[in-house]
């Protein structure tokens, strides 16, 4: 009897588990839907428009065919490769300093890092307005900074504090035994860096690469603000803050979808390095 | 970092951050050229018997004016009116429309190397002399009007004459304080293209903005309702698909972090196009994001709950699987009740983790941003009104940083954001440290 209930008690719990998890994951499930639809021009309002208009993927070929999107696509590619370069040429060699030597301002400039990477996002928004009244006054100086260039070097100062100190508390793991045995073999620095500790670091590469990557593509507020064509901000413009994204929900919802692809496959690739890096990063 | 704390105290703006070079040269260019034509006396001279030789025509042109007028008014019929008086009135406009070109060549400032495109006789005063020619012009046959149209025109003409000979006889009698005015407005306008210290008047008008308080008052509020939706969703969650009733957890836990995995971009086309009130779900709930601003309060708290849920059902997941299992077995043994069990026992496990996401996503909602930007750019736009300050237009809607970004990004009072910013800085550092406290404690 007691078996009986409990069995009944399971197969209850675990349909309104799966219809939770079902309607939480339901709005995924609307955006393809609508990105599929057969008429580009409506929205979605029951299940019947997608009898009667049937499933097409013109959406995503008509999007891939808009010039605009060609170009925004790639200045964004551009702009990722370079905030990943940058970033792993930035924050690398810091966080390895940070980690192995002591210098004059060390800990204040940790402190400082902690508190801007566990301020949020605000902070950033309120810094790149800043840095965006400078540029103008700089442009009334003739000194013309608003170009699609600078947002490699405005995100890769977004990654630096919450990075460094992930990647210290990864250098900290690495014993620093490791380097000194190689200075006693005889190796100079060069070959330490290259040699023992960046092949030992491969982990701490492929989160600064990720994290990089997906955080210059996926963003469009900053591009927004100074008026850069970049991908994030192409569906923005067009799907969020103007109009033509209701005028026509089906391409933009494809548009949106393409953008999104990448950004999905990193994240699951990353998962585990996600998971490890918030660890560590906590740690600190 | 400094500059824009700055500018915090300025007064800088759309027109005065990023001046037209051109527009100061010609400011400063016509300045130079009021004070040479001023100061050089062959050149004042010259210029006032110019003036003399216009204001006769003009005056000749008041005088053909009154003339008709008076006959006008006396009652004669525009036939009577001998034909010699408008031809008169012709001649006298005609010599008018030969020497205005010359005096406003020689009142010329780029022509006395000043190039500038402000002219020192003011643009509506050569529009006016324009007017009266080609009035005069269509008096020279009066059989074509009616008498009462004529009166008019003859009215309206000798207006404009007697105001244009009071304009001239100022600028001759009186030449030099005229080039002082002219001087003075365009030092005006070009101390307005500067960035002027002005104290604290940003902070003093940002405590008297209706709109402050109202971001405020609705980004507290945000908080609170968010955070503990927030909270209550993911916490649940998390304990339910722990718990060994729900057959494949695995799976369903992989749907659930979908959120996580979606870009916010992707998410926030998703919701506005669910949410429009004539989209699936704003039509099913009866919600209007863009007449309604409770609507939309709405729908950016399920909308942020929909996005942090993940993180918060994660880090409880975490501390539920780091309860050793030999804990709950012996509350079995004890005979706890589900309830006392889950009091006693899984609470004080998970409630260090558990707070320090409910602080760090209290953190989220306070600079809540995106999320009411993205859905209906914090609007619908309405009366925004604070007690005891009054009201004004605005976005009812917009949180803190929006209300700044506004600022910029609508007003382009870029003087006035700073210092919006400047306070919403201190809110955040506020929060920081009763961050950093609360994680010291909990060590």
């Amino acid at each position: 009897m007691v078996r009986a209930s409990i069995v009944i008690l399971k197969i209850c719990a675990s349909i309104l588990g799966v219809f939770i998890a079902i309607a939480l994951a339901y709005p995924l499930v609307y955006i393809v839907a609508q990105a599929l639809i057969g008429k580009p021009t409506i929205l979605i309002t029951e299940l019947n428009d997608l009898v009667e208009y049937g499933l097409t993927i013109d959406n995503f070929i008509k999007t891939v065919q808009d010039p605009e999107f060609h170009e925004s696509l790639i200045n964004t590619f551009v702009v990722a490769s370079i905030t990943v370069i940058l970033a792993i040429l930035v924050i690398i060699p810091s966080a390895y300093a940070f980690s192995r030597f002591d210098f004059i301002g060390k800990d204040t400039i940790l402190y400082y890092y902690l508190i801007v990477s566990q301020a949020g996002s605000g902070l950033g928004i309120i810094s790149v307005l800043a840095l965006y009244i400078f540029f103008l006054r700089m442009a009334a100086y003739g000194v013309g900074l608003i170009r699609i260039e600078i947002l490699p070097f405005i995100y890769v100062s977004g990654l630096i504090p919450f990075q460094t100190w992930l990647v210290k508390s990864y250098f900290d793991q690495l014993p620093k035994e490791l380097d000194e045995a190689s200075f006693i073999d005889g190796a100079n620095w060069f070959t330490t860096i290259f040699r023992v500790i960046f092949p030992a670091s491969k982990a701490a590469f492929i989160i600064i690469v990720l994290f990089a990557f997906m955080s210059a593509w996926g963003e469009f507020i900053i591009a927004n603000i100074m008026g850069l064509k970049t991908l994030g901000r192409y569906i923005y413009v067009k799907a969020v803050a103007g109009p033509a994204g209701l005028m026509r929900p089906g391409e933009f919802a494809a548009a949106a979808i393409l953008f999104a692809i990448p950004m999905i496959v990193l994240f699951a690739v990353s998962q585990k390095y996600i998971g490890e890096a918030y660890r560590l990063g906590m740690k600190g | 970092m400094l500059f824009s704390i700055g500018v915090a105290f300025t007064n800088a703006d759309q027109k005065n951050i990023l001046p037209n070079p051109q527009e100061i040269t010609d400011l400063e260019n016509s300045i130079k050229c009021a004070l040479f034509i001023r100061d050089n006396p062959e050149y004042k001279s010259k210029a006032i018997s110019l003036l003399a030789s216009l204001l006769k025509p003009l005056n000749d042109t008041l005088m053909y004016f009154k003339k008709i007028k008076n006959k006008l008014e006396a009652g004669v019929e525009p036939s009577n009116i001998p034909q010699y008086y408008f031809d008169d009135l012709y001649r006298s406009a005609r010599t008018l429309s030969r020497i205005v070109p010359e005096v406003s060549r020689s009142l010329n400032c780029t022509a006395l190397g000043y190039p500038t495109s402000r002219g020192l006789i003011p643009s509506r005063i050569l529009e006016k002399i324009d007017s009266l020619i080609t009035l005069v012009g269509m008096l020279t046959n009066p059989g074509a009007f009616s008498r009462e149209q004529l009166y008019n025109y003859t009215l309206t003409g000798h207006n404009i004459t007697s105001s244009l000979v009071d304009y001239f006889m100022r600028l001759k009698v009186d030449y030099e304080g005229y080039m002082n005015d002219v001087v003075k407005s365009a030092q005006r306008e070009l101390e307005s293209l500067q960035i002027r210290f002005i104290g604290l008047d940003n902070f003093v008008r940002l405590f008297n903005d209706p709109r402050f308080y109202n971001a405020l008052y609705k980004t507290l509020l945000f908080v609170v309702t968010s955070v503990a939706l927030k909270m209550g969703v993911g916490v649940i969650l998390a304990i339910f698909y722990s718990s060994d009733l729900v057959i494949g957890r695995k799976a369903l836990r992989a749907l659930l972090i979908i959120p996580w995995a979606m870009p916010f971009l992707l998410s926030a086309v998703t919701w506005k196009f669910l949410f429009q009130a004539n989209g699936q779900l704003g039509r099913l709930f009866g919600l209007n994001m863009n007449t309604d601003q409770w609507d939309a309060f709405l729908v950016y708290n399920l909308f942020e709950t929909w996005l942090a849920y993940p993180f918060v059902m994660t880090i409880t997941q975490g501390a539920l699987r780091g309860i050793p299992k030999d804990v709950i077995e012996a509350s079995y043994i004890d005979g706890a009740s589900v309830f006392t069990r889950f009091r006693k026992v899984v609470l004080p496990m998970i409630k260090k983790p558990v707070s320090l996401a409910a602080v760090l996503t209290t953190g989220a909602s306070l600079q809540a941003f995106l999320v009411p930007l993205v859905l209906n750019g914090a609007g619908p736009i309405g009366d925004v009104c604070a007690p005891g300050i009054g009201c004004r237009a605005g976005y009812m809607n917009e949180m803190l940083i929006v209300f700044g970004y506004y600022r910029i990004t609508i007003d382009r009072e870029y003087g006035y954001a700073a210092s919006i910013y400047l306070i919403v800085l201190a809110i955040i550092l506020a929060y920081v440290a009763i961050y950093f406290k609360f994680l010291k404690k909990s060590r």
